[in-house]
């Protein structure tokens, strides 16, 4: 199967509305309601955290990572939650979704292990874009952990369709197929944004998913992620990379100086070191 | 190498007026912007935007005060996001409006960093892909206009997440539960009221034993009294020893004192630093201030003759209209139309005002520095109670206040405290410009109901007190 026909066959499949895409899970989507209650209950969210065996686990794991601040070990779930508060509480809740619904692509986990580190990349590098122009640093957070998160839903559609094709061949593939991965890269944003409705994300995420690879115009939310996009891939490392980035539209919307870039061209060790979780 | 007659570093309000004002003239002016828009921190991060959202948030209160319906006031829940729905027009409509004031004056401009390389020599580097390519200038004057930005104290690490500075606090999608103000200026001020009106828990802490303490008591006490109805605490007299956030989710905030303070979110406002780094003025010799501010005459001019510095990198008083001015009257100077006019006009000439809830504005001398000069000044009151407009208006707080002589003749300052009190400033602001006597007040018919009004009443408070009180006056003499 070749890529146009496979991608011809993905959007048949989402203009009929039969794609299963991953939906919240209901605990974590309990977390972010308890969080945004007026006085959070600690035991409560507790409770809601080790009902779901998945979400516990995660959740304490991601709380002790350096992506989270860790400074002391957190060895419950009491103590991770009163320590954490509900900022962070709600992030974590939120990766632990990504990392085990969205970010899940049967048959190769690590390539959605990939995608998710490269996310979260993303999002740290966007968070210090956002401090460095003055913008909402979660927002920004969030725009960039979530923009790809329509491509690993679009891999496991297009396994499922080459399997229902009788290409038997993609469960034992290593890696997803050439075609799967040219058919999300053009997908994705689309995807992404279904995916984010479905979540029930501000407005502004998902435009930020729907457009983060068209042209960033004016729209420094999108400049935000497609810079930072470009910091995680680090696709220019090496001598050239200032120049390179310099030259990208979303340093000019960003008003960008060399300075700028320089500084968070030296962030990159440290972001992708928390960005391993 | 291109040459012009002025290039002006900045297009803020003092960078704007003084290329306006040179290119009016008749010469050749370039004016340079680091960033995108023009329009400085004036339009994008402070006076603009924190006003936009005041206004929108003053607008809820009166509707729930007048309506008697507290369905409609701001409170926990309300999304910033919401309040600043219309700030992207406003700053637009601004910055569209300054653009095109400067393209209709035929000044040039250009975007990116301007650095003195040598006597009248300009580098301008850009950003993004042109960064490596420098555009090099001429100019007969300089005027530097390049603002200033908040003040990094030690011990406040600002990351621009939970401990924000007023360049960032706006940037918040949505409301803190609790929010410690670090200073008592008149940001500070500002944004205390305006984020205690939203119904966040607000700690204001500064070293002063009352907020703005340059002003009369009886306003700033107007002010606190409203800070603490909306459930507000002003922690007066007290010494920041730091701040930090615990990496999760609350910041903390330790005095001197041993007080211990935790809230969601800290605002630092303790004060700005100009923008001086990168200009290349060492390289020419301009002198700096102690306070890292660039050092000029009366004129706004450095030690160096072709270089003036006007707006907030020469200093106090701040305030976007004094910047204007100083740009006007720099240009004109550097001219030789005007050797006349102090550039830096002392701050009793200039109308003052801060946007707290409710506002502050003055004009003139202070109760306080009048009696220092004048002895037992006399001071008229119009309470805001004892105008019809302003209880239609439900404005239950305000006053006017009209400082005179001993004799009770000559007006010497206007000081308001209410709503309207940026506005209302600019009769009293006339009235000593003209040299109005107190009586000319009384005699004037003004609308009904109206809060300028309380002038006139004012002014017969004053008539009356001068009138019982003839031994005092004589006293005073």
């Amino acid at each position: 199967m070749n890529s146009r026909s496979l991608e011809t066959l993905v959007e048949e499949r989402i203009a009929s509305g039969k794609v299963e895409l991953p939906v919240f899970p209901s605990s974590a989507q309990e977390v972010l309601s308890l969080c945004d209650a007026e006085d959070v209950d600690h035991k409560k969210l507790a409770t809601v955290i080790r009902r779901d065996a998945s979400l516990a686990g995660h959740f304490l794991s991601l709380a002790n990572s350096a992506a989270f601040g860790a400074r002391v070990p957190l060895v419950s779930l009491q103590q991770a939650l009163s320590r954490l508060g509900v900022n962070q509480t709600k992030r974590i809740a939120l990766v632990v979704a990504c990392k085990t619904r969205a970010f899940v692509i049967p048959g190769h986990p690590d390539r959605g292990a990939e995608i998710l580190g490269h996310a979260l990349a993303t999002a740290l590098f966007s968070q210090e874009i956002a401090r460095r122009r003055r913008r909402n640093v979660e927002e920004a957070f969030l725009c960039g952990l979530l923009h790809d998160i329509g491509r690993p839903a679009v891999l496991q559609l297009c396994g499922e369709l080459m399997l229902e094709a009788g290409e038997a061949g993609v469960l034992t593939d290593a890696v997803p197929s050439r075609e799967a991965e040219a058919c999300a890269s053009r997908l994705h944003e689309r995807v992404g944004g279904m995916i984010a409705k479905l979540w029930s994300m501000p407005k502004a995420i998902v435009d930020v998913i729907e457009h983060h690879h068209a042209d960033v115009g004016n729209d420094a939310a999108s400049a935000v992620v497609q810079l930072a996009d470009a910091l995680a891939h680090g696709h220019h490392e090496g001598p050239d990379e200032l120049s390179q980035l310099a030259a990208h539209p979303a340093a000019n919307v960003l008003n960008f100086y060399a300075e700028d870039l320089e500084a968070l061209i030296a962030m990159r060790p440290a972001l992708r070191e928390q960005a391993s979780v | 190498m291109e040459k012009f007659d002025f290039v002006v570093i900045g297009s803020g309000p003092a960078g704007q007026k003084a290329a306006v004002c040179a290119a009016q003239a008749g010469t050749k002016v370039l004016i340079v912007e680091r960033e995108r828009a023009v329009g400085g921190a004036c339009v994008h991060h402070g006076t603009i935007p924190s006003k936009t959202l005041r206004e929108t948030v003053v607008a809820m209160r009166n509707l729930a005060r007048r309506s008697g319906d507290d369905a409609h006031a701001p409170g926990e829940g309300t999304e910033v996001a919401s309040l600043m729905t219309r700030l992207q027009d406003v700053v637009k409509g601004h910055e569209d409006y300054i653009e095109a004031q400067l393209r209709r004056n035929s000044v040039h401009m250009a975007r990116g960093q301007a650095k003195i390389i040598g006597p009248n020599k300009i580098e301008i580097r850009s950003p993004g892909k042109g960064f490596t390519e420098s555009r090099y200038v001429t100019a007969e004057f300089v005027i530097l206009a390049v603002g200033s930005r908040p003040r990094e104290p030690k011990g406040v690490p600002v990351d621009h997440e939970n401990i924000l500075d007023s360049d960032s606090i706006l940037s918040l999608t949505y409301l803190p539960r609790s929010l410690v103000v670090l200073g008592g200026g008149v940001v500070a001020s500002e944004y205390a009221s305006i984020f205690a009106a939203l119904g966040v828990e607000v700690t204001v802490v500064d070293t002063n034993a009352r907020p703005m303490a340059f002003l009369d008591s009886d306003l700033t006490t107007a002010y606190q009294k409203q800070l603490e109805e909306f459930g507000g605490t002003y922690l007066g007299g007290r010494k920041i020893k730091d701040v930090s956030h615990d990496g999760l989710g609350t910041c903390e905030v330790r005095l001197e004192d041993g007080t211990v303070l935790h809230a969601d979110k800290v605002l630092s406002a303790l004060g700005r630093v100009a923008n001086v780094e990168g200009l290349g003025l060492e390289s020419v010799g301009v002198t700096l201030t102690n306070r890292g501010l660039v050092a000029v005459d009366a004129h706004c001019r450095t030690n160096v003759p072709y270089i003036y510095a006007v707006g907030d990198v020469g200093g106090p008083p701040s305030l976007a209209s004094s910047a204007m001015e100083q740009g006007r009257r720099a240009v004109r100077h550097a001219l030789g139309e005007d050797k006349v006019h102090d550039a830096k006009a002392s701050s009793s000439d200039l109308p003052f005002c801060a946007y707290t809830i409710p506002e502050i504005a003055s004009i003139g001398l202070s109760e306080a520095e009048a009696q220092a000069k004048y002895g037992a000044v006399i001071v008229g009151r119009a309470p805001y109670a004892e105008l019809a407009r302003a209880h239609i208006a439900a404005m239950d707080a305000g006053m006017i206040k009209v400082i005179a002589d001993p004799e009770g003749r000559r007006i010497l300052g206007v000081q308001i405290v209410g709503e309207n009190a940026s506005e209302l400033v600019h009769v009293g602001q006339m009235a000593i410009l003209a040299g109005f006597e107190v009586d000319v007040l009384v005699e004037a018919t003004f609308n009904f109901p109206t809060l300028a009004e309380g002038y006139r009443v004012a002014a017969l408070d004053v008539v009356k007190q001068r009138d019982v009180a003839p031994a005092a006056v004589e006293a005073a003499e």
